[in-house]
């Protein structure tokens, strides 16, 4: 069955985008933040890694470029509702630069993140 | 000031404007966009050549000298936004747009410089050295923008829970149930603040230009949209948007612009007084006879956006003199510069026409005529140009470089039509 590890630190979303995941068949782990999150991969490594980029402990960039220096074939996708008004830098163009496989701009709908996270477990 | 770290470089290697770094008058960092501005393939030709062989002097006499920027280190020194010159290696003078920031490099002071072409009668607003105010000003919309984007942030969190929640729940609720479609309206709500906050973000990112076929109708419809909730109660807004308009060769982000200075300039008009903004927004064809009639306006099919206001509004007299980059205006007097300059610029930019009819005290009717993308001439009987508008003179962008606005003081002004 595949697995997601889901890293945000908002409380109600990642239980949400857990519920939903698991409805669709998948084994969930979950993670507060990117310290948390990398310690939960390097006790067990999911197929996906949901990572949010806009977190207070370590935040998604940083947290992906130490997943992917660690596990270089981790799949992540990234997600953030947050957005640089002045415009020096898009963090989901970002995340992809660090290596994320994917992004998705928070709000999404369920369909959208179902979508993404079986293309990254189907690749 | 800044030390800047590893990352951000790597970052600017990806941006469409230069990014230069120099330190004691030299050369030290240049990113693709920017080696393509000084006519370089390789950063080797470029780097610790000295500064002044590539930034001309008008942008030079500009900077802090650099025994000056080493004091600056603990005062916080203030990056400055400026046009002028720039030669590239093969001799080519380029008017630039360059934004310059004292920052730490390797522990020396240093300067980053942001940098791009700048656009006929668009990038004219020199802002070398801020005064006091101006700082003040500057860093509060920088906190009004930090402060808006952890908004944007905490409430595209919010919708993310609100959808996602509301999906989860409707899987349980069966189709026949009243529920069943309360929560649809509450997913449906949802999607629309998302949207309204999508377009937002994209009006308040700046973006590299992204120039294509663009029917203005429907931009102009989903951006009023979101203007309208800005425009205070007491003004009366009225719209009178085609169907359906021609395609235009036009970059969105720059007609939102263009919508929201024209808007701006009116509202903030008859912000005390109130009185009514009407919009309208169809196709225009101007026969020869027209275009000879209404001095400077080639004859073709455009599509015509009419901003006008009751009182106020753009001054038709400032309309007629190219904003002086020497000019100490300060507040709103620079505010109305600035959005003038870029209404200007803008419309000079994408072959179009500026018409201003009236006059400050009974109002200002701003005409923009875009060239249609497949222009084409109706039938002499057919056409919409109306005799008030033709006596209007007019300005015009591409072949003067910088649009000359003549006014025709007379013509009646306020909304009509």
């Amino acid at each position: 069955m595949p697995s997601v590890l889901v890293i945000d630190d908002d409380d109600q979303i990642r239980r949400m985008i857990r519920e939903a995941l698991e409805q669709a068949g998948y084994v969930v782990q979950e993670a507060r933040g990117g310290e948390e999150g990398l310690k939960r991969y390097r006790a067990s490594p999911t197929d996906v890694v949901l990572m949010d980029i806009l977190m207070p402990d370590q935040d998604g960039l940083e947290s992906i470029l130490a997943l992917r220096q660690e596990f270089p074939s981790a799949r992540v996708i990234a997600m953030t509702g947050g957005s640089d008004m002045i415009g020096i830098m898009n963090f989901l163009d970002v995340a992809k630069m660090m290596g994320a496989c994917r992004t998705i701009q928070k709000p999404f709908d369920l369909q959208t993140l179902l979508a993404a996270v079986a293309a990254e477990t189907d690749a | 000031m800044k030390d800047v770290p590893l990352f951000p470089l790597a970052f600017a290697d990806q941006l469409s404007d230069g990014v230069i770094v120099a330190t004691k008058g030299s050369l030290r960092y240049v990113n693709p966009s920017g080696l393509l501005l000084l006519g370089a393939e390789r950063l080797e030709q470029v780097s610790g050549k000295p500064l002044s062989m590539f930034l001309g002097q008008d942008v030079i006499s500009k900077l802090l000298p650099w025994e000056e920027l080493r004091r600056q280190d603990d005062r916080g020194a203030t990056g400055a936004t400026m046009t002028g010159h720039l030669y590239g290696l093969d001799g080519r003078r380029v008017a630039i747009r360059l934004s310059s920031l004292p920052i730490l490099w390797e522990r020396g002071p240093a300067y980053l410089f942001v940098v791009r072409k700048a656009r006929a009668g668009f990038d004219v607003v020199d802002q070398p050295l801020l005064t006091e105010a101006q700082q003040v000003a500057s860093s509060k919309i920088r906190t009004v923008g930090m402060l808006a984007a952890g908004i944007i942030h905490e409430v595209n969190n919010t919708l993310t829970a609100v959808l996602g929640y509301g999906q989860l729940a409707l899987r349980l609720i069966p189709a026949d149930n009243k529920a069943h479609r309360h929560v649809q309206q509450v997913i449906a709500s949802g999607r629309k603040s998302s949207e309204l906050i999508q377009q937002i973000l994209m009006f308040a990112r700046p973006s590299p230009e992204t120039r294509g076929p663009l029917s203005f109708h429907i931009l102009a419809n989903e951006f009023l949209a979101l203007l309208r909730s800005a425009i205070p109660s007491w003004i009366v807004v009225k719209e009178e948007i085609a169907d359906v308009t021609s395609p235009i060769e036009a970059d969105p982000a720059q007609m939102r612009l263009l919508l929201a200075n024209l808007i701006a300039d009116a509202v903030h008009a008859m912000c005390r007084t109130g009185g009514v903004l009407h919009i309208q927004l169809h196709d225009e064809d101007v026969s020869t006879e027209q275009a000879a009639s209404a001095d400077g306006l080639p004859a073709g099919r455009y599509v015509c956006l009419r901003v006008m206001d009751s009182g106020g509004g753009m001054d038709a007299q400032e309309m007629r003199q190219p904003p002086d980059p020497s000019a100490t205006t300060e507040g709103f007097d620079r505010e109305r510069e600035i959005r003038r300059s870029a209404v200007l610029g803008i419309v000079s930019d994408h072959g179009g026409t500026v018409i201003v009819n009236g006059s400050l005290e009974s109002g200002t009717r701003v005409s923009v005529f875009i060239p249609a993308k497949a222009s084409s001439m109706r039938p002499e009987g057919e056409s919409r140009f109306s005799s008030s508008r033709s006596q209007a003179s007019s300005c015009q962008g591409p072949r003067s470089g910088f649009p000359e606005p003549l006014i025709e003081e007379s013509d009646a002004v306020g909304p009509r039509d």
